[in-house]
């Protein structure tokens, strides 16, 4: 007894340990716990949530107003197929070495070996002189300068020569390659485990330990950057989130949320407010067409009509946006833009009308079961929604919650009814390629997932779409997919997701842009990207 | 005793076998999951690309599982667990950081909870029929109804949050360096106060309500009645009569209960962000990081069998009538 | 106090044979009505999704009384049959029963249930109750085994012994009545664990989700709906812990009451 009140006693004593000052910007988010952790941005784990602040990409998208800030490139233009980038001549890597346009010729050389999207566009790269580098495409697409220039420079030549000097000896043609070459040199690459990340952000690690991560500012930065540093808080559980805003102890951050709950969060933390930021994906059910009685069209039809998306809405994401009984392989906001005004015509809309469901559902000799991934609580919510309006609607379902790896299994796989899933993603050059891929490319995940018979024409499509440079084309394209998802009814879209970013006025940062800011639609390509993009263009500055 | 601690060595090979077939056994195939995901991202054939998923996360399920045992044994032998297949480093060196902040924290709380629990516990068997008993009981009732993480969030609103007297996060404040050294240990104690209470709150009722039916059954003996008629001090009666009979199946108990506690304190720990075996755990089923998971099994059934012969041990030194 | 734990566990046994037919659940979400307070129209207020909390506890109540009962009867026969079983025996077959609850004491149940749930899909309480008494009985096995060993070198043994009674007059007569009030009590924590373990179990996917489980209708409010953060989800919050709580306490009080009479000892003037 006395040795507990000795130590509360000691609690009391030190309690003010935590309290950060101001000019240090307070967030949250994982990373791999010591002694697994290591500052090696390509091994496994890479280097956790300081990716974002450590690293910085040649430019910054923002995807609303389609434009490109300045980071580590100065400006770029582009000569037939080339991209011609120059260089910030005065960046410094944190360990003192001048960044030149080796670094970024070494990053996407060193890149090749995991896979990176852009090989499948890029010929070479190579560096004209210190500060300028020259993209040159095999293949041209409206994805390529995104894909080349919002990439984050991770690998300085100087610490990878031993790995550079091999892997540009290695073919790159699609049938000559050398895969055992490569996997070999991956594992070395893969072994390398500083203990700190070196990047040219305008952050650099200090310490990491299970808890926390302490990054303090870059003095040799190349521009001026207001605030001190950065400290990250162990995410854990959002549970632990919602305590650390109730405290005010962090000054950014997007969890999920129930609605009520930001409610009293924002009500409680009066200096906090919230930003809504599209997340660029739709959730919905995916359904299995290869079992009794989802394989006939007329009762996935019949769903399509029964279930109240907006009631589902509600619960599963309060600031979402409620689907309008259309499934087109796109984010509801971005159909205008890739579908022109008329998107909707010659498409049969699935509103909400219980009658004509009734009419079209015939009651099976089993119970239905939507599948939801546990731990993933909109999922979920989507899932227990749907499961008791169709047992309103005469059709008996239940909610199966499976653990995340099993997930993907029985997805792909086929073993499930209905499940929970995010829909059309337009990934992060926003394109709408990678959405209706994840519906019709080879191999899609939801494409297995739902079981109809493979189209070869619409694989075609979509591989068409990727490289197209013609709007008009594009236009087509995206029509023709729109079309072919919404009648097949193997996806019933429920609602596009919105963020919920929470930022903090003071004690210790202030300067957040306004909610109806462009800015915030960069949130869905990294949040944390996005904060430390605010930094470095002057938005955010210390507290007074 | 020998004889026990041989039978302890089979007990932990049979263990090791069946978690060897089992964790091999668990549905969803990490390797079939990277290998579409590889498909997709370098453009290849399935084939070509299961071998460099196999590469990538260093296992091979295509090895007969007879071979893969006969490995595991031999490199066990020279306490060789192997390597992490997502953190790519030794599962002895994870272990060996991960492990005294588990024993740390579950020894602390394992023994405050005991000590505090059993003496409650006593006390309200021998004053049976006052308002403790009822009271007690529900104190139990009430902290075990309420699951482990919600008892955990609301600490951290109460303590951390509402009052601040405690730090939210961590084992130790991320301004000060391990070692030897006042504030590091001063923030040490701090950080443990959480999670310690986390742990006891309900532990202290199962305690209480265990060692208070232990002793009801002594109690009825007649030595007892004969000893409070002696008018020996209730103090005494309770340490030299009722502790001494009541206190051995308790023991053996606290020994199972704390090889348990070392494998499984996985919500409590990430929700403190605790850098314990909880985590490790965690990740490892969740990423299906064999070696490591099996590591991590490995060493809670040695620590629960080291528990029970330990239980043996302490109930034969305390209670010589056992002694055969 | 002996009689209202009677009187309550009685009521929870009749709400779980006659309420579901006499109160209806509306599983469908009434979003404005979330949070509701308690009123005529809800008893109990509403739950995150506007659904009535008390019809929920009412029709989770079988099924939890079920599983509870069938795990807490499961284990304590398992562990008495192995746990006394291996104290009496002795030698060779003591040892090799000891071992038997070491290895179930230290294989990991995660990954075998993970096995069985993408193998089963659990429908009936009884057999949900037996997959959770599989989990639940070593530890009591090892107490038993122990008090049993101490039981048996009392002197009310070596009495026994020495006139030679039967070995199930020694078990019945005279072992049985002194691990009872154990056993009551192990009983109930078994039976109280069920319900927390079975909210695993659901997350596991072995069984379907049910709200109206109360495991897991305080696990969903504590998580799914961050009730604990919302005022006005207190009431949600509560209303599955008493009911865990209460239900938890009549049966201590019927425990200690049977006791009592099993063991005239205990009784007071």
């Amino acid at each position: 007894m006395k040795i507990a009140l000795a130590l509360l006693a000691l609690g009391l004593a030190g309690c003010a340990g935590q309290a950060t000052q101001p000019g240090i910007l307070c967030t949250a988010g994982e990373w791999d716990m010591p002694p697994a952790y290591h500052g090696n941005p390509w091994a496994p784990g890479g280097v956790g949530v300081a990716r974002s602040f450590v690293f910085e990409a040649l430019f910054d998208y923002i995807p609303e107003t389609q434009k490109l800030v300045p980071r580590l490139g100065r400006s770029y233009h582009e000569e037939g197929h080339r991209l011609i980038v120059e260089l910030e001549p005065g960046a410094v890597w944190h360990d003192g070495h001048a960044f030149s346009a080796q670094d970024v010729v070494a990053t996407f050389q060193i890149g090749f070996l995991k896979g990176m999207e852009i090989w499948s566009y890029l010929d070479r790269i190579e560096a004209q002189d210190e500060h300028t580098v020259v993209f040159h495409w095999k293949i041209d697409s409206p994805t390529n300068r995104l894909l080349a220039l919002t990439e984050p420079i991770v690998s300085p030549a100087h610490l990878n020569q031993q790995h550079l000097a091999v892997i540009q000896a290695l073919p790159r043609g699609g049938q000559t390659r050398d895969l055992e070459a490569e996997g070999a040199r991956r594992e070395l690459l893969f072994a390398e485990r500083p203990p700190l990340p070196i990047g040219t952000g305008p952050f650099r690690m200090r310490k990491v330990t299970a808890s926390d991560m302490v990054l303090d500012r870059f003095e040799g930065y190349y521009r001026t950057q207001a605030l001190k540093g950065v400290r990250i808080a162990r995410w854990g559980r959002n549970e632990v989130i919602w305590s650390y805003l109730y405290a005010g102890q962090l000054d950014a951050i997007s969890p999920a949320c129930p609605y009520d709950v930001a409610q009293e969060i924002l009500r409680r933390n009066p200096s906090l407010s919230a930003r809504k930021p599209s997340d660029m994906n739709e959730m919905g059910l995916v359904i299995n067409c290869r079992v009794k009685p989802l394989n006939e069209l007329t009762f996935r039809q019949g769903l399509a009509y029964g279930l109240d998306r907006d009631a589902i809405r509600q619960l599963a994401c309060g600031p979402g946006d409620t689907s309008q009984g259309l499934s087109l392989g796109l984010v509801p906001s971005q159909a205008e833009h890739w579908l022109g005004p008329q998107f909707s015509k010659g498409l049969t809309r699935y509103n909400y009308n219980p009658d004509k469901a009734r009419q079209l559902l015939v009651t099976p000799e089993r119970e239905l079961e939507i599948m939801a991934p546990a731990g993933f609580t909109d999922l979920a919510l989507l899932a227990e929604a749907a499961a008791s309006q169709m047992t309103k609607l005469g059709v008996p379902a239940s909610v199966r919650l499976v653990q995340g790896e099993l997930y993907a299994q029985l997805l792909m796989e086929g073993k499930f009814d209905l499940a929970a899933v995010f829909g059309a993603q337009m990934g992060p050059t926003v394109h709408p390629s990678t959405s209706e891929g994840r519906f019709f490319a080879r191999d899609a995940q939801l494409e297995k997932a739902c079981g109809l018979p493979r189209n070869s024409q619409a694989e075609q499509w979509v591989a068409d779409l990727r490289v197209s440079m013609d709007a008009d084309q594009s236009r087509e394209l995206c029509t023709r997919l729109a079309r072919l998802q919404n009648e097949s009814v193997s996806f019933i879209p429920c609602f596009e997701k919105r963020l919920l970013v929470f930022v903090q006025e003071g004690p210790r940062v202030t300067g957040w842009p306004a909610p109806d800011s462009p800015l915030w639609s960069a949130a869905p390509l990294g949040v944390e990207r996005l904060y430390c993009s605010l930094a470095v263009q002057g938005y955010l500055r210390p507290a007074p | 005793m020998k004889k026990r601690l041989l039978l302890s060595l089979l007990t932990v090979w049979v263990a090791l076998t069946f978690t060897f077939v089992l964790v091999r056994q668990m549905p969803g195939d990490v390797l079939h999951t990277l290998a579409l995901q590889l498909q997709n991202t370098h453009g290849l054939a399935y084939a070509q690309a299961r071998e460099m998923a196999k590469l990538q996360i260093c296992y091979d399920p295509d090895e007969p599982i007879f071979s893969q045992y006969c490995t595991y044994l031999s490199n066990l032998a020279h306490a060789n667990l192997g390597r992490s297949t997502t953190y790519r480093i030794p599962v002895t060196q994870i272990l060996a950081s991960a492990l005294p902040w588990t024993v740390f924290i579950t020894f602390l709380s394992a023994g405050f909870s005991f000590a505090l629990g059993v003496t409650l516990g006593f006390w309200t068997a021998w004053r049976r029929g006052t308002w403790l008993d009822p009271a007690l009981t529900f104190y139990a009732t009430l902290t075990q109804a309420i699951p482990d993480f919600l008892l955990g969030v609301m600490l951290l609103l109460v303590l951390g949050v509402q009052l601040q007297w405690l730090p939210l996060r961590g084992a130790y404040s991320a301004e000060t360096d391990p070692g030897f050294n006042l504030p590091f240990l001063v923030s040490l104690g701090q950080h443990a106060i959480l999670p310690v209470l986390a742990f006891s709150i309900p532990a202290i009722g199962s305690w209480a309500l265990s060692a208070k039916a232990t002793a009801t059954s002594v109690l009825g003996e007649d030595y007892l009645q004969v000893a409070r008629a002696k008018g020996l001090k209730p103090w005494r009666i309770l340490r030299d009569y009722l502790g001494r009979n009541a206190i051995v199946p308790l023991i053996s108990s606290l020994a199972t209960n704390l090889g348990a506690l070392l494998g499984g304190s996985m919500l409590i720990e990430t929700l403190f962000g605790f850098p314990g075996l909880g985590y490790f755990l965690a990740q490892s089923i969740g990423t299906r990081d064999y070696p490591l998971m099996q590591g991590l099994f490995l060493l809670s059934t040695l620590a629960i069998v080291a528990g029970n012969l330990s239980a043996e041990w302490l109930s034969r030194r305390i209670d010589p009538r056992s002694r055969r | 106090m002996k009689r209202a734990g009677w009187a309550v566990l009685l009521t929870f046994i009749l709400l779980a044979l006659l309420g579901p037919m006499l109160i209806e659940l509306d599983g469908t979400a009434h979003y404005e009505e979330r949070f509701a307070a308690v009123s005529w129209k809800h008893w109990l207020g509403t739950d995150y999704a506007g659904r009535d909390v008390w019809a929920q506890l009412v029709h989770g109540s079988r099924d939890i009384m079920l599983i509870a009962f069938s795990t807490g009867a499961f284990a304590v026969l398992l562990a008495l049959l192995i746990g006394v079983g291996s104290a009496l025996a002795g030698g060779a077959l003591d040892a090799l029963l000891v071992g038997a609850i070491d290895v179930f004491l230290t294989v990991p149940s995660f990954p075998l249930m993970a096995i069985l749930s993408a193998l089963f899909r659990v429908g009936n309480p009884i057999t949900f109750g037996l997959l959770l008494a599989l989990w639940s009985w070593p530890g009591l096995a090892r107490s038993l085994r122990a008090q049993v060993q101490v039981l048996q070198h009392r002197e009310f043994m070596e009495v026994a012994r020495l006139m030679r009674m039967g070995p199930w007059h020694i078990l019945w007569g005279e072992i049985f009545p002194n691990l009872v009030p154990y056993l009551s009590l192990n009983f109930i924590l078994i039976a109280r664990n069920a319900i927390t373990a079975s909210v695993g179990i659901m997350m596991l996917g072995l069984v379907p989700l049910r709200v109206e489980n109360w495991g897991m209708m305080l696990n969903l409010a504590a998580f799914q709906s961050g009730a604990l953060f919302l005022p006005q989800g207190r009431l949600y919050l509560l209303a599955p812990l008493s009911a865990i709580v209460i239900f938890q306490y009549s049966l201590i009080l019927v425990a200690s009451s049977l006791e009592e009479y099993f063991d005239p000892r205990l009784r007071r003037g």
